[in-house]
């Protein structure tokens, strides 16, 4: 299993479109922290010309939160840059970019190569494992990079509960004890929660990829369509009276909510049925001849 | 090795592509298959290849079958509707990508595969640059780099002049003195007298003649 | 015949072999349109129960508008992160869609015949010819969609927008009694929808179908945030409609907008085709 593993992670990882997807990443990451940083800079300098202090000095308004990094990271948003919004609008492309099309584009010819040299389940496992950490790799680098940009610039307060509603990190969001008592572990934590829904987004693009013959634009744009479908339909239609069951993807990647924050068990939830569908997919697949 | 395929049969809804064909590939010889196109020769490889699952009939490597003694076939390099490699890395980069996953085949093994077929190894063209020729030549390399014990050939000659053709006849040659079991499919009924021990003549899926022309 | 007169006629040949093969690769996509056309617009029709208004009382212009009702720009607040409107995103992405594949793998496969046989401007204008029927028929099923609920809801069918489908999106909105003439608004967002999908078959023949299509989400998102006449997307939105919401965008000046970027969409076009080698790259999108 080996071979056939570092063969996959070879042409994953050393890829051009795992460059362009991250390149695309970073850049609104960085327009994030860029925007983040001017933000806090603009609300808290007439404060400052004032004469009212902010952060650790100040002596009316503390605003700790909302000043320091771990307020301003991309996936928590205090400040609502909009560069972060398109970045999570976008990641769902961006995961799927670098390999999820490399089994339609090799069924037909490349794929024999590893068919004559392993079993069908470890050639799509590897297949599989490395589209999920290639995908996970899209997300979770520029979270990491727009958190050290905006550490270099905003200071590390601790969060504050009590300004809960500015940061929109309410006791019910993903990991908020962590935010509020050790957040460099939630910074930590949630980056490997997105790193794991993205790998599984990308992995299920991998699998209904098997549905599409000779059609890659299909294979990156048609599970984005369904996800879009799934996050306008399924609230309204399906959950209308369940509060915060949201299994929108996009959502579940950021640490906070328009309105309820979702279940815990929404993220579990996608964890498991993502793989699962993926699984399903390529159990049909397994079967079919390869021409 | 000793392959052999079994009564193989392959039916796709109303057309039969294979009809009980029966093929054997004793080791330290080399088969050949020759026929026009649609006979089904590229369907017999891709079925022994493990690539195609035949509707009846089995594929035996050394008295284990395929598919349910083996999950894949053992110690095979293949060449099968031409070359299916990277467009975007070098001969070599490629040829070693896919040795990653058995491991057994060493950086000078490949190049001694690529210099054999009559290319340059440290070619630091892409893929996608070589001509029609080279990446045949290089297909070629792909199926014998890892020393197999088993070497499917399918229209080894297709894109090649006259020297390549002249290639193909030595890397067969070279191969059975190697020990390899090696089945070769060629249009070009010259090219199998010369090299084949052995040729099973095709036609509408059915093995209609068989000859030794050496 | 002369030689002019047989490129012409291949070309008019090209020209009907691509509408054949064009339609004929995206029929359930219009099935799937119409399906999500009839959804969207009745979920938004039974969510004006929620502003208090009366579904008999939205006319046809409406109903047809509310499929692309949209959202009101993003009002600054910490804490309160933005959400784009998930049916006007899903809705004008569907169309970005149905617009995208053809082309890229007709100039990578089957196109190459019809590149030997007519002008290379020939292929590409047939394609923008392809491109704007598709974004016609895609706007046909969601108008047969809209007056469908609007005779099933027993609504007048009157090209006025009333203020009842305005407060359905938008808490912004003012609009007089008698209601606003609905055809600026409808021609803005034919145009500018013909125009996008021009641009991101420019944008997908210089760089791919992939980052065309993100890069068109990514415009939508950005026009969801922020009303401003440069983000296209505001042409698209009915909360967005200058002369009803303060600040909002003319739908005429929208029309020429989308006149400007359709013709750099097809001059660009023909100027990149005159120059770029047709090999067969990577069918990789």
């Amino acid at each position: 299993m080996n071979g056939i593993l570092a063969h996959e992670l070879s042409k994953a990882f050393r890829n051009r479109w795992l460059s362009v997807a991250l390149a695309i990443g970073c850049i609104l990451a960085i327009a994030a922290a860029a925007e983040a940083i001017t933000t806090v800079d603009a609300l808290y300098r007439p404060m400052s010309a004032d004469g009212e202090h902010y952060g650790l000095d100040a002596t009316m308004f503390l605003g700790l939160s909302t000043a320091s990094s771990y307020g301003n990271w991309m996936a928590v948003n205090a400040n609502v840059p909009l560069s972060s919004t398109v970045f999570f609008y976008l990641a769902p492309l961006l995961t799927a970019i670098p390999f999820s099309w490399s089994y339609q584009q090799e069924r037909d010819s490349y794929l024999a190569h590893a068919l004559l040299r392993r079993t069908r389940t470890q050639a799509y496992g590897a297949k599989a494992a490395a589209s999920f950490l290639v995908g996970g790799t899209v997300v979770a680098l520029p979270l990491v990079l727009n958190f050290i940009i905006i550490s270099c610039f905003l200071p590390a307060y601790m969060p504050q509960y009590n300004e809960c509603n500015y940061t929109g990190m309410f006791y019910d969001s993903y990991f908020s004890w962590f935010f509020y008592n050790a957040p460099l572990v939630f910074v930590a934590l949630f980056t490997l929660l997105d790193f794991c829904l993205a790998g599984c987004w990308a992995v299920l693009c991998l699998a209904v990829s098997t549905l599409f013959r000779n059609n890659r634009v299909a294979t990156l744009v048609v599970p984005y369509l369904g996800l879009l479908a799934w996050d306008y339909l399924v609230p309204t239609v399906v959950f209308a009276n369940v509060q915060g069951f949201s299994t929108d993807l996009i959502h579940c990647m950021m640490a906070t909510h328009f309105s309820d924050p979702p279940e815990p068990l929404a993220a579990a939830a996608l964890l498991v049925a993502l793989p699962a569908i993926s699984f399903v997919l390529f159990l049909c697949e397994r079967r079919r001849d390869v021409l | 090795m000793n392959v052999i395929a079994r009564d193989i049969t392959k039916t796709f809804k109303d057309a039969t592509v294979l009809d009980h064909v029966t093929v054997q590939i004793p080791a330290g010889r080399v088969t050949g298959l020759w026929g026009i196109n649609g006979s089904g020769k590229t369907m017999l490889m891709r079925i022994i290849c493990g690539l195609v699952r035949p509707t009846s009939g089995e594929v035996l490597f050394d008295r284990k079958v395929l598919g349910r003694d083996l999950a894949h076939p053992l110690s095979t390099g293949a060449l099968i509707e031409g070359p299916a490699l990277l467009a975007n890395r070098t001969g070599f980069d490629n040829l070693r990508l896919i040795g990653m996953i058995n491991g057994t085949a060493t950086d000078r093994d490949i190049r001694r595969a690529i210099a054999q077929v009559g290319l340059d190894p440290n070619e630091r063209k892409k893929f996608k640059k070589y001509s029609l020729g080279m990446k045949q030549r290089l297909g070629i390399a792909a199926a014998v780099f890892e020393k197999p014990d088993l070497v499917i050939l399918d229209e080894p000659t297709n894109a090649l002049d006259t020297s390549g053709v002249e290639m193909v006849k030595r890397v067969v040659a070279a191969e059975r003195e190697r020990g390899a079991a090696v089945l070769m499919a060629c249009h070009d009924k010259s090219v199998l007298d010369a090299v084949a021990d052995h040729v099973y003549c095709m036609e509408a899926g059915r093995v209609v003649r068989e000859e030794d022309p050496r | 015949m002369s030689k002019r007169a047989a490129t012409r006629r291949a070309a008019r040949r090209a020209l009907l072999l691509d509408l054949r093969l064009g339609f004929s690769t995206s029929t359930r996509w219009y099935a799937l349109t119409a399906l999500f056309a009839l959804c969207s617009i009745e979920l938004a029709v039974a969510g004006s129960d929620f502003f208090g208004i009366e579904r008999a009382s939205l006319t046809w212009a409406d109903h047809l508008a509310l499929f692309v009702g949209g959202c009101e720009p993003y009002v600054f607040r910490q804490g309160l992160i933005f959400v784009p409107p998930a049916g006007w995103l899903l809705g004008l992405l569907l169309l970005a869609y149905m617009t995208l594949g053809y082309p890229y793998r007709d100039l990578m496969g089957f196109g190459q015949h019809a590149l030997m046989r007519a002008s290379r401007a020939s292929w590409l204008l047939s394609k923008c010819a392809w491109i704007v029927l598709t974004v016609l028929a895609f706007w046909a099923i969601v108008v047969a969609a809209a007056t469908v609920i609007t005779v099933l809801d027993g609504a007048p069918f009157s090209l006025r927008l009333t203020q009842g489908a305005f407060a359905t999106v938008t808490g912004l909105a003012n609009v007089p009694p008698g209601g606003i003439g609905a055809l600026p608004f409808f021609a803005g967002m034919l145009g500018m929808s013909v125009a996008l999908c021009l641009a991101q078959m420019t944008l997908a023949f210089i760089v791919r179908p992939s980052v065309a299509f993100g890069c068109l989400a990514a415009l939508l998102v950005v026009s969801a945030h922020t009303m401003h006449p440069a983000l296209l997307g505001n042409y698209l939105m009915l909360a967005r409609l200058g002369g009803a919401v303060p600040g909002g965008v003319s739908p005429l000046v929208g029309l020429g907008v989308a006149a400007v970027l359709a013709l750099a969409s097809v001059v660009g076009g023909l100027f990149f085709f005159r120059r770029t080698d047709l090999v067969a790259k990577e069918l990789f999108a």
